[in-house]
């Protein structure tokens, strides 16, 4: 008996050790006002461009973004801006400049203060690592991009394997 | 070791001086003002005359104040250094000049429409509406001819006072519009005014950016003009057509122009075309973007509006430096030739601010 509950220990830690990480993916999420919705992929893109600047409902998208320093911020200016950060700064100054939009993008490190921007600003929109969620906050729903929720196959912000 | 400062940081630090508020702000309360400055001078080296220039370029504050979510108005000055009279039968007069660039007030309540009345940039040259006059938001050192303003020698009317209408229409095509009717040029190329001789103007713009290739915008617009000059009236029909591609490193840019004039049976067809190519290099050389411009205009000959303005058949190549938030440096080598003009090699150096 005592040799059956060891292999059985030995499978499951064998198992543990060949089952694949958990993947991060870069997911969006609205502020308090917003129920969860669903966007495309362009249309996130222009929103982070300046194209967009409204919500359907007709106010105005506050936006806030990472640094290119951190994971997130990363794939997001690979992925979704499309850019170098230093093209999406100058960008942002030209969309500014032609009056195009209200605000530049807030620059936010930490996953905690993005937590707090989108508490705190019910027209917002920020991003954040699906590791980077509180589990417990079940309120919040990150957009369902393509058609396709975080987690799913084909969804189309999976972070890169480290 | 300590730690190497990352230049990445630097473009967010310009991001987060550009956002008006914190993190521990909710919504934005009006009013809400901003101002902001750019500027530009420039050193050229000409290997024909073996001699040296600085030229003070330009001053570009502008501000903008937003009443409400749906109101807002932005004004905005140009200080730049002119020459005038330099043609063969007049030596060349340099003063420094003031001009009012833009002014007008804004009205949107989504995206689908922006209402726009005042001093307005005309849209026909897509540079000129992407780009505006700042040298720092450019990536070559020199605005293509077909986008220069009139007081710098430029054939196209940048700027109608009037009203202009504009919005994204929905779905995957990322279709553009814009409309515009207002005065336009009046008894010379850098008259716009709504007193005096002023000339009805109406322009209509149409861009795609589809989203199935994701960086790609095609489009074109029409400019319709009654110019009021003082050996008659023309007819002007101007069109242009621009495309760019903008994705990852890479920044390709076109536009093509071509300016109809009727003055009775006469005919003057003046033309231009630019492209632009650079890439942003990457790793620790990311602050870096060598450009390659291309830049042509062919002026129509014995049009009395359009006097003093030279071709331009021009290249020129070199790079950007992003060295800071608020500085940017660019060196580049151009070949330029006019018409009956010996050809001429420059390096030059540009610095650019924004504050």
């Amino acid at each position: 008996m005592p040799r059956r509950i060891i292999a059985v220990l030995l499978l499951a830690g064998a198992a543990r050790a060949a089952a694949p990480p958990p993947k991060d993916e870069l997911v969006f999420v609205a502020g308090t006002a917003r129920p969860p919705a669903a966007i495309s992929s362009s249309d996130l893109r222009r929103i982070y461009l300046g194209r967009t600047t409204r919500w359907p409902d007709g106010r105005r998208i506050v936006l806030a973004v990472r640094p290119a320093a951190t994971a997130a911020g990363r794939i997001f200016y690979d992925r979704v801006a499309g850019m170098s950060e230093i093209d999406f700064s100058r960008l942002w100054l030209g969309v500014l400049f032609r009056g195009d939009a209200e605000t530049a993008p807030r620059v936010i490190r930490d996953a905690a203060d993005v937590r707090r921007f989108l508490d705190r600003t019910p027209d917002g929109l920020a991003f954040l690592l699906s590791s980077e969620l509180d589990p417990r906050d079940s309120a919040r729903r990150p957009l369902h991009i393509d058609g396709r929720d975080p987690g799913t196959a084909g969804y189309p912000y999976l972070a890169p394997v480290p | 070791m300590s730690p190497r400062r990352r230049f990445p940081k630097l473009p967010a630090a310009v991001l987060a001086a550009l956002a008006v508020s914190g993190i521990a702000a909710a919504q934005q309360s009006y009013p809400t003002f901003r101002v902001a400055v750019f500027g530009d001078a420039n050193l050229g080296y000409s290997t024909r005359a073996h001699s040296t220039e600085l030229e003070l370029g330009e001053l570009d504050p502008y501000a903008q104040v937003r009443f409400s979510e749906d109101w807002s108005a932005i004004a905005e000055a140009l200080f730049q250094r002119i020459e005038r009279g330099s043609s063969a039968d007049q030596p060349g007069k340099h003063s420094v000049e003031l001009d009012l660039e833009r002014l007008f007030v804004s009205w949107s309540r989504s995206d689908a429409l922006k209402l726009q009345v005042g001093e307005v940039n005309s849209g026909i040259v897509e540079w000129n509406e992407r780009e505006q006059a700042p040298r720092f938001l450019q990536t070559p050192v020199d605005v293509p001819s077909m986008a220069l303003r009139p007081e710098q020698g430029g054939a196209w009317p940048l700027h109608l006072v009037g009203a202009w209408a504009s919005g994204n229409v929905p779905g995957t095509a990322g279709l553009r519009y814009g409309a515009g009717i207002g005065a336009g040029r009046g008894r010379s190329r850098e008259d716009v005014t709504l007193t005096g001789a002023a000339s009805p103007a109406a322009l209509a713009s149409l861009s795609f950016s589809p989203a199935a290739v994701t960086g790609w915008t095609i489009g074109g617009a029409a400019l319709f003009d009654r110019i009021p000059a003082p050996e008659g009236t023309y007819r002007e029909i101007d069109e242009t057509l621009s495309t760019s591609f903008v994705r990852g490193p890479l920044e390709l840019r076109g536009e093509w122009g071509r300016m109809e004039h009727r003055l009775s049976s006469e005919t003057h067809v003046t033309t231009g075309w630019y492209a632009l190519l650079s890439w942003r290099l990457a790793g620790s050389l990311e602050s870096l973007r060598p450009f390659l411009l291309v830049d042509r205009l062919d002026v129509a000959g014995g049009e009395p509006y359009l006097a003093g303005i030279a071709d331009q058949r021009a290249w020129s190549a070199g790079v950007r430096w992003d060295a800071s938030p608020h500085l940017v440096l660019k060196v580049d080598y151009q070949s330029q030739r006019a018409r009956a003009a010996e050809e001429e090699r420059r390096a030059r150096l540009q610095v650019a601010v924004a504050f």
